[in-house]
């Protein structure tokens, strides 16, 4: 059975309705969005995989009793978030606040292939929580407004504001280091 | 949106996961579903055992009975029986008779102390007069 076409939805009610190969197929469309989100969230891509393996052991008992008050990936992005938290806890340190200790510890090819997520990371250190999530999710997972205020549980103006106050620190920032901002 | 946060939100989407990760999850995911249902073989055989310990008993209880229980009596053989009353010995008047009951002791008599009735009579004596003074 194929489920590229299904939306997220109709995948989880395939899923819950016990048809097999559907939780595969919800795995293979969120294990993408999830790990990125995880690596910029967590300081190395080994624990970022280990959160996404978690997010999908909880989703597999979760979603069984879904009740689509909301998106399932806004679901899963709870989750992920909680789990990072949950690694960061355990590590004893501030989430997002500092880098990592060692940054070298990690393979040649992981540190190239996930440059773009420490640059990330590193640039949306200095923000609040909420305005690194606004940015993460509207600017850089190409999420639409109503989607980021879901995923975030709060308004769309709420969202509108938390981006213009983050677009607005990262401007000036940028500009204290030289990069162009045209 | 600058062209350096361009190139840096490009290179953001073009990360995946690596490969190995979904068949990671599939086996985590059977794991938690074994790990989840492996009370299920010792609640089954907890289940056997305290029902064989129930069991026991009463088949040795059943098979006593049997060995045990009389055979079952004809209606002839009940007709026969007569109900048997215990004996009881009923005292004779004879002997009741002959019983000896001591005496009861004699009744004392009372006696009057003599100071007490001719208060009594004094007393009566000026109630006499005092009625006879109001009459």
């Amino acid at each position: 059975m194929s489920f590229d076409g299904a939306t997220d939805d109709e995948l989880v009610r395939q899923f819950k309705s016990g048809i097999p190969g559907a939780f595969d197929a919800i795995v293979r469309r969120f294990q993408d969005r999830l790990f990125r989100l995880a690596c910029v969230w967590l300081y190395d891509e080994q624990s970022a995989a280990d959160v996404v393996q978690e997010v999908f052991v909880r989703g597999y008992k979760g979603l069984r009793s879904f009740r689509f008050r909301s998106a399932p990936f806004t679901w899963l992005y709870r989750t992920t978030r909680n789990v990072c938290n949950e690694f960061n806890r355990l590590r004893r340190t501030e989430p997002l606040d500092d880098e990592p200790q060692d940054p070298e510890s990690a393979p040649e090819q992981d540190v190239s292939t996930y440059q773009a997520a420490r640059q990330i990371r590193s640039l949306v250190a200095g923000l609040p929580q909420r305005q690194r999530e606004v940015v993460l999710l509207r600017i850089f997972e190409d999420m639409s407004v109503r989607e980021t205020s879901q995923s975030m549980g709060c308004r769309e103006g709420t969202v509108k504001a938390l981006l213009h106050k983050a677009t607005e620190s990262l401007r000036a920032r940028m500009q204290q280091a030289g990069l162009n901002n045209e | 949106m600058s062209d350096d946060m361009q190139d840096l939100k490009r290179d953001y989407q073009s990360i995946s996961a690596p490969p190995y990760l979904a068949t990671r999850i599939a086996a985590s995911v059977a794991e938690s579903r074994t790990r989840s249902g492996f009370w299920m073989p010792a609640a089954v055989t907890c289940t056997a055992i305290l029902a064989l310990v129930w069991m026991l008993p009463a088949t040795e209880d059943s098979g006593s009975d049997v060995a045990n229980r009389p055979s079952k009596p004809s209606m002839a053989a009940l007709a026969a029986l007569k109900p048997t009353k215990p004996a009881m010995s009923t005292p004779n008047l004879s002997q009741l008779r002959s019983v000896s009951v001591p005496r009861m002791p004699a009744k004392p008599k009372a006696v009057k102390p003599a100071k007490s009735q001719t208060n009594t009579r004094i007393e009566n004596e000026s109630l006499e007069e005092k009625t006879h003074v109001y009459i």
